[in-house]
């Protein structure tokens, strides 16, 4: 079985997570990651996810306007994310705020129905783009997106209860082959095929982990693959358990 | 945060009905471990981990205690003795959230129609007409008056949906007192507080006490019905960020509805009483 030479990605490294390591699980400095697969936010669709340690809200509006946002509602700092959507706007659930699709620009205030919210009442938005079936977030520009090196369909993606270090190491010791790391991307060989895995580290110290896999492969090869990860899932929070002596797995 | 403000204060810590003879509750007030105990002999102790007494009294059928070396009177519901009210304990609720975030959660009624779906509120009856605020120079509370507010089922006792009128007061940082129309006896108010007991910073417990004109729902039934109300609060308490209240008006943006909580907000920065708040930008 072969093995190429994997690039370390800029967040994992050692120095880091011991710098942080006071202050509870490690939130290393991320400025863009991958928050999710498309197939999994539809039009209508909340959901909280993290850039490193910034809380967003990631949600659709119904005609496929995509948002990130903090996570919190400038009236009374309530999380977005237990919002709903109506139409074009993101609607805060303690209040009924109504924020717009993409400038974040609040539009109506239930409790001054007659009222024109004036433009400094605005949701903070980050920077969202997707492509290939990854949904990206950066904090300082636009998104560079990955360059995936085949066409590919999603799987799944899954939580694991161990740090980002010890998903990748996982991949590494039990994937066919690892073919390429970009960013927080790790492609790799698994049954003959090609998959996109990207980690995005949690500021609990946690891991999403959010899977493509080559859009040649049939139903059962999905399946597969899905049972596949459940099973790398299983080998990383072991290892993170029961850590070996390898000095890698100091956190508990 | 000062702590020296809140010690003088008298907090809720124990409901008398749970505490037969015999009976005891530990818990947390202030970040101290205390504990409350009904003793054959003794009657009512509440005591420190060292052992230390600290005064305590009975009130709205609750112990109350200060940790304090000066503590402040104690304030008054004097409707809560008017014959005929029924007086509801309504036990106790932990909440991870400052005890100030969750009083001004209780003097907010534009949450209604959001939080209390089909309860105490329902689309399109969202707006909110101009009231009173003002701070009472006699005792130095924060009363708002003339809320009034459309509620689908203003109580346990309402069959249909009112105008219901509110009057709002926070006569310690926390402690609010709420009087509201009461439906099978317009020409009276209900009363409703709420007993914040503060066991650090960013949790409390909450006990809410009602004194209610209702001669046909069962003492389960009144419970029952403010339990689910506090319950859908505290999913919104959960989830504010800061867990403290910011009172640094730059950090959250307020609205004319919001004026009780303005208020609310500038007294307990003017007294000192920053327990559980934000002072400065995070």
């Amino acid at each position: 079985m072969e093995r190429s030479v994997v690039k370390k990605s800029r967040y994992w490294s050692p120095p880091v997570m011991e710098a942080n390591h006071k202050q509870g699980p490690e939130v290393p400095e991320i400025q863009s990651i991958i928050v999710g697969l498309s197939r999994d936010l539809p039009p209508k669709r909340v959901m909280r996810s993290w850039v490193g340690a910034r809380e967003l809200v990631v949600w659709r509006s119904q005609s496929g306007g995509l948002n990130a946002w903090d996570n919190r509602c400038p009236h009374r700092g309530m999380r977005l994310s237990h919002g709903f959507v109506r139409g074009e706007r993101l609607n805060c659930l303690y209040h009924g705020w109504q924020y717009d699709s993409d400038k974040g620009q609040c539009r109506h205030i239930p409790a001054h129905p007659d009222l024109n919210p004036p433009d400094t009442i605005c949701a903070n938005p980050a920077f969202i783009a997707e492509s290939q079936g990854f949904m990206q977030v950066s904090l300082t520009g636009a998104p560079q997106m990955p360059e995936l090196p085949l066409a590919m369909q999603p799987v799944r993606s899954l939580t694991f209860a161990c740090d980002d270090a010890v998903v990748i190491s996982a991949l590494q010791t039990h994937a066919e082959a690892i073919l390429d790391m970009q960013q927080d991307i790790v492609i790799l060989r698994e049954s003959g095929r090609t998959l996109a895995a990207a980690i995005q580290p949690l500021p609990d110290g946690q891991t999403n982990l959010h899977l493509l896999l080559d859009s040649a492969a049939g139903r059962a090869e999905l399946t597969g693959v899905s049972q596949w990860i459940e099973m790398i899932r299983r080998i990383a929070e072991q290892s993170a358990n029961h850590p070996k002596d390898t000095g890698k797995g100091s956190r508990a | 945060m000062t702590l020296a403000y809140a010690l003088d204060d008298w907090y809720c810590v124990a409901m008398l009905d749970d505490l037969p003879a015999g009976a005891r509750r530990e818990t947390r007030l202030l970040e101290q471990d205390i504990s409350i105990s009904n003793d054959a002999e003794s009657g009512i102790v509440v005591a420190g981990k060292d052992g230390k007494t600290h005064p305590h009294q009975i009130a709205f059928g609750h112990v109350w205690t200060s940790l304090g070396t000066a503590p402040r009177p104690l304030f008054e519901i004097p409707e809560g003795d008017e014959p005929g009210r029924k007086l509801v304990p309504c036990g106790v609720v932990r909440v991870k959230c400052s005890p100030l975030r969750a009083v001004e959660n209780f003097l907010d009624v534009a949450h209604f129609p959001f939080v209390h779906t089909d309860i105490l509120g329902a689309e399109p009856h969202t707006e909110v007409a101009p009231y009173k605020v003002k701070v009472r120079e006699e005792n130095d509370e924060v009363w708002a008056t003339k809320v009034k507010f459309y509620q689908p089922q203003a109580a346990h006792s309402a069959d249909d949906g009112i105008v219901t009128d509110y009057v709002y007061r926070v006569p310690t940082p926390m402690v609010s007192v709420l009087y509201k129309t009461c439906p099978p006896k317009p020409e009276a108010q209900d009363v409703i507080a709420i007993f914040v007991q503060p066991l650090d910073e960013e949790t409390c417990d909450v006990w809410p006490w009602m004194a209610l004109y209702d001669d046909h729902s069962t003492m389960a039934q009144l419970i029952q019905f403010q339990q689910e109300i506090f319950l859908q609060d505290r999913s919104i308490l959960e989830n504010q960020m800061p867990r403290k209240l910011p009172l640094d008006p730059r950090m959250e943006i307020p609205t004319r509805a919001d004026l009780t909580s303005v208020a609310y907000r500038q007294w307990l920065k003017r007294r000192g009483a920053t327990y559980g708040a934000e002072v400065a930008p995070a």
